[in-house]
């Protein structure tokens, strides 16, 4: 009796699909389309485009979020990540980078809570050399190691104990120095327009 | 109240044996392909587990780090064994249902070959830096391309074998899998264009995300439910009538619920809070399906212990129960605040993929197996160690995350508590996780290895067929 | 209180929607769909499988008389 007549089951079926579409997607999608970058946002330059793909690539996101909670929903605003990330912050984000775990700490404003370009290269390395209790795997493919260093060549400072033998230098490579570039340019402290709050 | 008068029957016997020979080659290729992803997705499981107990490990091989074995696994278990398997018994059931034998097996024979094209394809580029890192919808376009085509062949055949179907009365199990087959291609078009940005972007990765549960995953699951517990126990589903409630209530309120998974992030106020109250309604489909799964268990519970797929169903069927009142209380702000973001997220979906969904996918090709490959299961001790490896492997799995990843919830609320505090609390269930993902992979190989004999033939002939004369068929 | 245009067309879209799933609901009642449904909870039964049959295709205690 559920098929009496065939073709109204099929449309009631793809009926619940897009109403939920049109509710989870369409609606605020013509909401937030009036959505403007916010003023201190910063489109992401070439170098942190291509550091953004990096991140990408080695899966930061899955244990990494980028949205920091508002006052009184989880200890995001005492932990000092960031105020709270309106919908006008992630204009140039594609695709969204948003997480879904917090494995390690949120990421939305470590270019202003962690400046040291040195500390990035070196976490990136070995996360161990710089935080002993940390879980982060390391990414010792996006460096060199170079018996000489050239003029250019940006060298870390790892401690003895995670260098791979001794009297090499261990030089970041491009994709090293973009991903940090781009960890850097993730600052979203600049004061949020009023009115651009959530709707 | 008798059935309609059909034929005699050794002439519906022989119709049945001829429904299932059809089906044979096509049903065990989802199989045997279903299985080696699960073998293959379970080894990256338990290395991305082991990686937290041992960070460095393997940890100069860019294409096994964590964030890249990661999401291998979940695509290579979602798309590969769960969709696989998953597809092999609507295929068989489908066909018994609608009392025909399979349209187009050619179009199946093909999405098979297509289907794991995609998934290999899919997972080889993910450990190879070409994920879209977007999660459930990793795999870069061709891949998602193939696994799409993949489908529209499965559902063509499906659809075709539905329209040739010689029965009056459409069972229950038959309205899932139609709404299946048509549900799930549009959203994973949709969900892949490549059109979005920003925080929209967000609310169609998890408009996506949960309606993949809402609309294929969690209908194979109860399709199957709804079949075997009913058939094995040889009574009938305790109210049709319920089932009928039971599905438009889970097509209404399930679609809604993706954007739980954005509750207090940069979407609007209003978008999470019908998702929160669509997640608590989906207690009425739920509700619905567990009186009709216990009123018709109930009397029968020792059955459990004779009958493998009975086994294996209950618990799936008492696992969705499970999860979904979890789910429906996950969603509030109140448990949102503290288990978001932990590992608590992740004990749910495996309760849910696995203790739900694949826990019933053993049971079906349980029963399904010897029927189409016309040779029994040749060692019951075996079955009873897959039983328990899984069983209580996914158990320690599901409780280990639940309470770490609450504890991990609490402390990270705790602006008091260093980060590094908090990573450190969460050490011994994580190791917990590993230990458990050892006992399902044995699981898995136990019932590998018991597919193969069967498929092969070989192994003691122990019981007889029950397909036999004199069998319950 | 403020309500987006958007979010009035989607309040909309849903009434219309539960409207018509109500009508059909009543519907199917008053046609008397509903009246006969246990036909439907046994079409997995038939003369070769009845009900009151165990199927299954093997055990793992006793070996039964009409199912194993």
């Amino acid at each position: 009796m559920m098929f009496i007549r065939l073709w109204l089951f099929f449309a009631g079926v793809l009926a619940t699909l897009f109403l939920g579409w049109a509710a989870l997607v369409g609606v605020p999608g013509m909401q937030l389309a009036s959505v403007a970058p916010q003023q201190g946002l910063r489109p992401y330059t070439y170098e942190q485009m291509h550091g953004r793909q990096i991140y990408i690539r080695e899966g930061c996101a899955y244990c990494h979020s980028q949205q920091t909670r508002a006052e009184g929903f989880g200890s995001d605003q005492q932990r000092r990540w960031g105020r709270a990330s309106v919908p006008g912050d992630y204009v140039y984000d594609r695709p969204h980078l948003l997480g879904t775990s917090r494995t390690g700490p949120d990421l939305w404003n470590i270019g202003a809570r962690q400046p040291s370009r040195s500390w990035h290269l070196t976490h990136l390395y070995n996360p161990r050399s710089v935080v002993r209790e940390s879980v982060m795997p390391p990414f010792p493919w996006l460096f060199v190691e170079k018996t000489e260093a050239g003029p250019e060549d940006v060298m870390l400072d790892v401690p003895p104990a995670f260098r791979p033998r001794a009297g090499v230098s261990i030089v970041a490579t491009r994709e090293a120095l973009d991903l940090v570039e781009y960890l850097l340019g993730l600052d979203h402290t600049y004061p949020v327009a009023p009115g651009a709050g959530k709707p | 109240m008798q059935p309609p008068a059909e034929e005699q029957a050794p002439d519906r016997l022989a119709s049945r044996q001829e429904l299932d020979r059809a089906a044979a080659l096509p049903v065990l290729l989802y199989f045997g392909s279903g299985i080696a992803w699960l073998l293959a997705g379970t080894l990256l499981g338990v290395a991305a587990s082991l990686k937290f107990d041992l960070p460095d490990w393997l940890g100069t091989i860019a294409q096994l780090t964590y964030g890249r074995i990661r999401p291998a696994h979940l695509n290579v278990m979602a798309y590969g064994w769960a969709s696989l398997a998953g597809a092999g018994c609507l295929v068989w059931l489908t066909s018994r249902l609608c009392r025909v034998p399979i349209r187009r097996p050619e179009w199946l024979i093909a999405s098979v070959l297509l289907w794991n094209l995609g998934v290999a394809y899919g997972a080889l580029s993910i450990l190879l830096g070409y994920s879209q890192s977007v999660e459930w919808l990793e795999y870069p376009l061709p891949a998602a391309g193939i696994i799409a085509a993949a489908f529209l062949l499965f559902a063509s055949s499906i659809l075709a074998t539905f329209r040739a179907r010689k029965v009056e009365h459409l069972y229950v199990s038959l309205w899932y899998i139609m709404a299946s087959v048509v549900w799930f291609p549009p959203l994973y078009v949709v969900a892949n264009l490549p059109i979005y940005t920003g925080v929209v972007h967000g609310a169609v990765n998890w408009w996506y995300g949960h309606n993949a549960l809402a609309v294929w995953f969690t209908p194979v699951g109860l399709t199957l439910a709804y079949y075997f517990i009913p058939k094995v126990i040889g009574r009938p589903i305790y109210s049709y009538y319920l089932s009928l409630i039971g599905f438009w209530a889970f097509a209404l309120f399930y679609n809604w619920n993706g954007i739980h998974h954005l509750v207090g992030g940069p979407v609007p106020t209003w978008l999470q809070t019908i998702s929160i109250i669509a997640s608590v309604l989906m207690v009425i489909p739920v509700m619905a399906v567990a009186v009709n799964h216990h009123m018709t268990t109930i009397g029968n519970f020792r059955m459990l212990r004779t009958s493998p797929t009975l086994r294996f169903t209950v618990f799936g069927a008492m696992s969705y129960t499970a999860v979904s009142f979890q789910g429906s209380m996950e969603a509030l702000r109140t448990m949102q605040e503290v288990v978001h973001f932990t590992h608590y997220t992740v004990g749910h979906a495996h309760l849910g993929v696995y203790a739900f969904l694949t826990m019933i996918l053993f049971g079906a090709m349980y029963y399904i197996t010897p029927r189409v490959a016309q040779w029994n299961w040749t060692r019951p001790g075996w079955i009873k160690a897959h039983f328990w490896l899984s069983a209580g492997g996914v158990l320690l799995y599901v409780a280990a995350m639940v309470v770490g990843g609450f504890l991990q919830g609490l402390a990270m609320n705790d602006a008091a508590k260093p980060f590094v505090e908090v990573v450190d609390l969460t050490r011994p269930y994580l190791t917990a996780r590993t230990v458990s993902g050892i006992l399902m992979g044995a699981g898995h190989l136990v019932f590998a290895l018991l597919f193969v004999e069967v498929v092969l033939r070989r192994g003691p002939r122990r019981l007889a067929p029950p397909w036999e004369a004199g069998g319950a068929g | 209180m403020n309500i987006p245009p958007e979010v009035l067309l989607l309040i909309g879209i849903s009434v219309c929607g539960s409207a018509v799933a109500l009508a059909a609901f009543v519907w199917a009642v008053n046609t008397g769909q509903m009246d006969e449904t246990e036909s439907g909870a046994l079409a997995i039964f038939d003369e070769g499988e009845p009900e009151g049959a165990q199927g299954q295709a093997t055990g793992t205690g006793r070996q039964r008389r009409r199912s194993d």
